[in-house]
Order: structure tokens, then sequence, then C-alpha cells
């Protein structure tokens, strides 16, 4: 016996000790089959597969297993319990050979099957029935196996994957990826994915009731509504393994300087890590329904024109022209049939999704301290006070968020190779920009920076198309809408230390508003960079003289100026290259934050909120992440290979605040859902206060939709009693 | 690099545990959820409370309220609307008005709500009762208070 395999029996069998004392631990005296427990209950004791729900015909590979446990103990709970206990011994032995394969350390591979065996010993306890232990255990083994080593196997494994549970199909598609990888032969790869395909298809044509129950189950709307498999154990773990192979791989690999190229592999871990941080916040964007303010009016707006009358309606709208932001609702609402927050929240976490690879993709990791400064990068993406309102705030589609990507879009179109379908959709997503929000202009600013930082992804003639689009629009803007820009009576803005309203503005800037304009533009520069002033308002400044300083303020205000303290470092630095005109592949990313941060500045000159700045904020993270990379290679000394003191007390400062936040992020979308479903618990008094009377048969409909889903359609995620939370982290996001 | 990455990796392996232990059933940092319509408003949880009586419970019907929520001492039996004045939501007795809540021994309420010190956001019309002084002496709260203004307590 090797080694390995040594060590692997004694995890194994510690960890399986472990989770069944666990278990045992949980359950008490009392053994809980779980929601699955009356089909299943009968399956076992009748010796069949007949019967039951269409739950747990879904599974049949529960019951049969359970078959032979229940001859020998004659207890059901008994038979689930022993069936579960070897389930998790084949999840523990498949983490180990993952990590075997991966070459991780014996530590990594002990730490990561003791957390599983905990996490699935509070998941299985009340549950004993669920087969959800099975089937993570039956997927990771054929991912374990994957490679046609053993096609057998492999096959096997898959086979009991998808008989578990429908997601199981994962195992016999990685199985046929990783075989057509491989190059092995057609016979070997038919071996090992089409056996457990046919297998899906028949479990679900028999659970499902026929290919006509199938079908009705796999339209998009019914996908949506069982949004709920995102958190199931086995789904879980699709979207852990990337992560743990990286993490196994970084674990395991020698010392290496900072500047090593990465391999292909650890490049897609890159983005497999923000895949990860992307599920994360959908899980919890998943919890929020769609608020009531500013949105519920929106939606009734919409409910009976056309797509070509809301157009023509909202380019007719003064001060405000964004049609396409109301023609993107409609769509999402036509889409949706009824189940609005599946398909609205959806929308936003595919965003978010996007939002993150395309930062991944501007960054583009190709050294280990890339990957290094990867996880910082894209908490400070999400952590900063700007971003917050676009994920935070639960409108049907959040069009600052939309903004994000449009300006994330362009500067990868710019970095590609380019060709006349750059230009064009370059064009496109001009015209797409501008006719959501004004902030649009942003687009444009990013293809102009580009091109003179060195990108030629958008050509000289594709700029002149740019710049002439760009051009007509404010032409007719201007010229036929005669569309102004608000004035100062329309909205609250911060001053000072205090909001004031729009009469108090007038009254106090009407004549003048130079000054004030002056003051918001340097706000609005001054959030991004310190996060104080917020919205205009300097609470820090207030906090530190009225001695009521909040423990989060002082951890935003800190970790942004460190942060932007490294990032005014690396222009110092590199300045003197620019005026020689030698730009580096990082220094556009910088140059491209230098760009939108003021042009991004003057658009809230009118009135400061902190989520208009969303576009300079998310290029303040990427400029701030080629200077922290910078300081890694430049800070190490060549005889120690390792950085100065200061350097890594700072680097330790800065990814702390910043995890911190991305942690407070997420803190504050949970308080959002409660807050957002008690919002739709005084719908009625919102109607009345708003003069609104709901009348058709439609905006009836889509009410009664919205409210049941904020109060009792859905399960409210669990609402968190951490007092201790309110203090640190920022829950005025 | 490991001062850059150890720590950011850390709140991000923070929330997997988080998303994963909610994944597989459990509840960290959570209280337990409402399993009734009082205890709902005692929580604070309009939304929920509000699905409750959608649900079918009945707001003027006596629910069990675990200790903790509106009484430090012992668990308690009160209607939703009492809940809402011992645990000083007064948004959520209106809304439970609104949504056909039943004011049923409304100088007991209006007791209860001067006993908790809500007097002048609850006044005794709230409840049906004639304008008065229902309970005199210091602020009491939870069974105490259901007590001294005659409402069941068990």
């Amino acid at each position: 016996m090797s080694r390995t395999l040594r060590i692997n029996v004694v995890i194994v069998a510690a960890a399986s000790l472990l989770w069944l004392i666990a278990v045992v631990a949980m359950s008490g005296s009392q053994w809980s089959l779980g929601v699955y427990g009356d089909g299943f209950d009968a399956m076992v004791r009748g010796f069949t597969l007949k019967g039951g729900n269409k739950l747990t015909r879904l599974s049949p590979l529960m019951p049969a297993l359970a078959w032979l446990p229940y001859l020998l103990t004659g207890s059901v709970p008994r038979s689930f319990a022993v069936l579960n206990l070897l389930a998790f011994a084949a999840l523990a032995s498949a983490v180990c050979l993952l990590f075997d394969a991966h070459r991780g350390g014996w530590r990594w591979k002990t730490a990561t099957v003791f957390a599983v065996a905990i996490v699935f010993a509070r998941g299985i306890a009340p549950n004993l029935a669920s087969p959800e232990l099975l089937a993570t255990a039956a997927l990771m083994l054929a991912v374990a196996l994957a490679g046609a080593r053993w096609p057998l196997a492999e096959s096997a494994a898959g086979v009991a994957a998808v008989m578990a549970l429908p997601v199981g199909l994962v195992a016999p598609v990685y199985a046929g990826a990783q075989a057509m990888r491989r190059r092995v032969t057609p016979l070997v790869t038919a071996t090992v994915c089409v056996p457990a395909m046919l297998m899906w298809i028949f479990v679900q044509w028999w659970a499902r009731g026929g290919v006509g129950g199938a079908l009705a189950d796999f339209t998009p709307g019914a996908l949506m509504r069982s949004a709920g498999v995102l958190t199931e154990a086995p789904f879980v773990t699709c979207v852990l393994y990337p992560l743990l192979v990286a993490v196994t791989r970084v674990a395991a690999s020698p010392r290496t300087a900072a500047d090593a190229p990465l391999s292909r592999r650890a490049t897609l871990a890159a983005y497999g890590y923000a895949v990860a941080l992307a599920a994360i916040t959908a899980y919890f964007l998943f919890g929020v329904p769609i608020q009531l303010t500013d949105s519920f009016s929106n939606l009734l707006d919409i409910q009976q024109p056309s797509i070509g009358q809301i157009f023509m309606t909202q380019v007719q709208n003064g001060a405000y022209v964004r049609p396409m932001l109301h023609v993107q609702l409609k769509l999402v609402y036509e889409l949706a049939r009824g189940d609005y927050f599946p398909w609205f929240r959806a929308v936003q976490a595919l965003q978010v999704l996007a939002a993150l690879l395309m930062a991944v993709r501007l960054l583009r990791p190709s050294r280990l301290s890339d990957l290094a400064v990867l996880p910082c990068a894209l908490a400070m993406m999400l952590g900063l006070q700007t971003f917050a309102g676009t994920i935070t705030e639960a409108f049907p589609i959040n069009t600052f968020l939309t903004l994000v990507l449009c300006c994330l879009a362009a500067a990868n179109l710019a970095q590609t190779r380019g060709g006349w379908t750059i230009d064009a959709l370059a064009l496109l997503l001009l015209a797409f920009a501008l006719l959501t929000l004004e902030s649009g202009i942003l687009v444009w600013v990013i293809c102009v920076t580009g091109y003179a930082a060195g990108y030629r992804g958008i050509s000289r003639r594709g700029l002149a198309a740019l710049t002439t689009g760009l051009a007509g629009y404010f032409a007719v803007r201007l010229l036929v809408l005669h569309a102004a820009p608000p004035g100062l009576d329309e909205r609250a803005s911060g001053f000072g230390f205090s909001v004031l309203q729009p009469a108090e503005l007038a009254a106090r800037f009407g004549n003048h508003p130079l000054p004030f304009h002056i003051y918001n533009f340097f706000s609005a520069v001054m959030t991004v960079l310190f996060a104080e002033p917020r919205g205009a308002v300097w609470q820090f400044v207030h906090g530190v003289t009225s001695g009521e300083l909040e423990t989060w303020q002082l951890i935003n205000v800190v970790t942004s100026t460190l942060t932007t303290a490294v990032l005014a470092w690396y222009i110092v630095r590199r300045a003197s290259s620019w005026r020689r005109l030698d730009v580096r592949e990082d220094d556009r990313v910088v140059l491209l934050f230098l760009a939108v941060l003021p042009v991004n500045a003057l658009l809230c000159v009118v009135y400061v909120k902190d989520v208009i700045m969303s576009p300079a904020g998310v290029f303040y993270a990427l400029a701030a992440t080629v200077a922290i990379r910078e300081l890694l290679i430049v800070k190490r000394s060549a005889v120690t290979r390792s950085a100065p003191i200061w350097a890594v007390a700072l680097l330790a400062l800065i990814s702390t605040g910043w995890g911190w936040k991305l942690l407070g992020i997420h803190y504050s979308l949970r308080a959002r859902a409660a807050a957002t479903r008690a919002e739709w618990a005084y719908e009625d008094e919102w109607e009345t206060a708003n003069r609104i009377s709901l009348v058709t048969p439609d905006a009836l409909a889509l009410k009664r939709a919205l409210v049941d889903d904020a109060t009792g359609k859905r399960e409210a995620p669990p609402q968190l009693q951490m007092r201790w939370a309110e203090r640190v982290f920022d829950k005025t996001q | 690099m490991a001062a850059i990455l150890v720590p950011v990796s850390a709140a991000f392996c923070a929330l997997l545990f988080f998303v994963g232990a909610e994944a597989a059933g459990a509840r960290p940092f959570a209280i337990a959820p409402p399993s009734n319509v009082a205890e709902a408003v005692a929580l604070g949880d309009a939304a929920q409370a509000v699905g409750f009586i959608r649900s079918g419970q009945s707001p003027d019907a006596r629910w069990p309220v675990r200790q903790g929520l509106l009484d430090s001492q012992k668990a308690v039996r009160v209607t939703a609307l009492q809940a809402a004045i011992l645990s000083r939501n007064t948004e959520i007795a209106g809304l439970l008005l609104r949504q056909g809540a039943h004011a049923e021994h409304g100088e007991s309420l209006a007791c209860l709500a001067q006993a908790d010190a809500l007097g002048r956001e609850l006044p005794p019309a709230t409840f049906g009762a004639a304008p008065a002084e229902y309970y005199t002496g210091p602020m009491i709260r939870g069974a105490q208070a259901l007590a001294r203004c005659g409402l069941a307590v068990d």
C-alpha cells in the first residue's frame, strides 16, 4: 500500500467517523427522513421504484441502494443512515483522489474533507432521506475518475450521478469534455458519457410523466422557478470545484517568483474564481425581491404599450432620454410571463457574472502576481461603495449595472485585435448605452482613450463613426428633443454635512450654480478615491469632529486612501515613461481610469449619488489592481525574494480592508432583502401616498405576483442576528 | 504575495462557508424563523406577518411566541396585535388593523400600549376604546404587562 493511499484511508475513515458522530449528535433520539421520507419509505419497504412523487422518482438510486441496508437493519431510517455514511466515504475518497491528481498537500486534503463532513452532517441530519449527499458523492467520483483511464468505472459513476439527482447530468458532460480533450477514441468517449446521458433522459421521461411533462419542466419559465436547485449540494460543488483546483495548485506549487508566467489552467482558474464569486453574489441576490419604490410604477407603465410605443414615449420624456432602459424592462417583463422575480433577478445575477468576467479579461492574468491580486481586485470592484448601488438597489433591471457592463464591454472591445465587426459592435454599444443612460457617453470616452493609450481593437474609422454618432445624439437631443439637463429643483443633493432638498438648493444656488457644480465634481472624484464624501455629504469628517465616528467609516476611508496611495505611487513612477509615449499594457488600464474618473464626475455636477460613479469605481478597482501587482513585483528583494516589511503591512491592510468590504456588501444584500420584503407589506399605503389606483386586470395581477413574491410565495432568506455587524459593516450601502 | 492574497481569500472563504452552510440547511448567525403571525410581528417581519395572514392564519388567534422575543423569562401566547404592542412595532400594529385584525378587548390593548409607554403612538382610539388612562405606573413589558392589563398569558 503506497503512502498516499495509506493517508487517504486514514483521512476517509476519520472523516466518516466524524460525520457519523455529528449526524447522531444533531439528530438526537429522533431520526428524521425529511421531505423525501414519505415517498422513499414505501419504496424501500416495498423493494420497488414505483409510487412516490415526482421529487422521489427523480432520485431512483436512493431507495434502490437502501434496499440492502434495509434487509440487514430492518429500519428505513437506519438504512438511509448507512447509505449516507457509505456515500460520504465515497465523497471523501473522491476529494482525496482529486487532491492527489492536482498534487495537493495532505493538510489541504484533510481540512477539506473534514469541512465537507461537517457541512454534510448538518445538511443530512434533519433529512436522512435526502439524495443530495449521494448525488454529490457520485458526481465527485465521476469528476475524480474523469480522463478515460478507467472508462467503465467512470461510466458507472456517471450513471449513478444522473440517477441520484437531475443535476448529475454534469458528470457525463464533464466526462465527455475531458475525453475529447485527451483525444481518446470515439468508443471510449461514448462509453464514458453516453450511458449516463441516456439514463438521464430515461429518468427525466419516467419521473416527469413522459415527454410532455419533461418538456414542460424544462421550459425557461419552469427552470427559472426551480432556482432552488442553485443551492443544492451537487450544484454548489460544481461551482466550488474549479476553485478547489486553483487553491490546490497554488498551494502545491513551489515558491515561484511573482512575475513567473502562469499556465493556461491557472488563467482559467482566475475566471473560475470570478464565476464562484458571482455565484455567491447571485445566491444573495436571489433573496431580494423586486423593490416597490422606483420600480413598481415603472413596471405598470410598460405593461400595456408595445415596445415601439415605449421607445417613442421615452424619447420625448424631457430631460431624461432613456428609451432603452424601458425597452429592456419590457423585454424581460414579457419573457417572464408572470414569474417576474426569478427573471429580473437572474438578469441581475448574469450581469454581475458578466461584469466580473470582463474585469478579469481586462486584467489579463498572466503571472503569478496577477493571480494573487485577483481576489483583491474583484473584492474592490464589488466592495467599493460606488458599486454597491448596482446590486443592493433591487430595481427590476439596474440601469447603473447595465452601464458598468457597457463600459467594461467597450474596454474589452478596445483590447481586441480589431476588425470591422468590432467597430460595428462598438457603435452599437455606444448607441445602446446613450439611449439607456446619459452616462453612456463614457463608452465613447473609453474607446477614444483606449486608442490613444495604444489599444487598436477599435480602428480610427471606428472612432470617427463613434464620434459622429455621439455628435448626432447631442444634436437630436438638444435641437430636436430640446432635452435640457435637469435643474437644481429636481432632486435633493448632499452639501457639506447634510442633504439639501430641491427648494433649499434652488434658494441657495439657483442664481449662481457654478460653485455647487464644482463642489459636486470634486465630491464625486473624492468619493471614488477616498470613500469620502458619501453622496456629497462629509460623513467621515462629521464623525471625527463630532466624536460619532463609526468603525465602518474608518475602515472605508483608510482602505480607500491606502489603495489610492498605491495607485498614486504607480502613476508617479510611470508618468515619465508616459511622457516619452512608452505605454505598457498595464498602463492602459490606469489611463482608462484617469480618463473615466473626471468625465464620470462631470455627469454628477447636478447632483451626486455614489452609484452614478460606479463606472469610475470599477476602473478604479482595475487600475489599483495594476498598481498593487506592480508593487508586488518591484518591491521584492532580488536576494531574499521577499518584500520590505512596510510593503507587506500595506498590502495586508489593503487586502484586509477590501475583504471586509466584500463581506459587508453581502451583509447589506441580506439586510436589503428584509427591507425590500417589508416594503411590499405596506403596498396599499404606497398606492394611497402616490395617488395610484390599480384598475386593470394586468396591473392587479402584477401587484399580486410581486406581493406574493415578497410576502410568502418564496421562503425568506434567514434574518441575520449580528448586532456587532451594524457597527463594522457599511449599512448605508 | 500572501499578504495580498490571504486576507481577502479568507473573506471569500467565509462567504463560501456561509453560503454552503445555508445551502446545507444550517442558519449561521441567523435567528430561528417565525412559526406564526405573532412571532413574525414580534420579530418585526411585516412581510412574513402578511404572508401568514394571506395563508390563512388569523391575526386574532392567540399564538405561542417563544421566550426571548416578547418576554425574557418565558414563552407567551398572544394575538398578533398584542405582539405588535409588546414588541413596540407601532407601524405593524397599524398594518395588522388594515389587514383585518380586530382590536378585541380594546381597553386592555390600550392599557398594554400605555404600560409599554406607547400611549401617544397608539392612543386608545386605535383600539376602539374611549380616551382614558388605562394604566398608571412604571413602564412594564412582556408577560407582566399582559397580566396587569387583564390579558391571558399562557
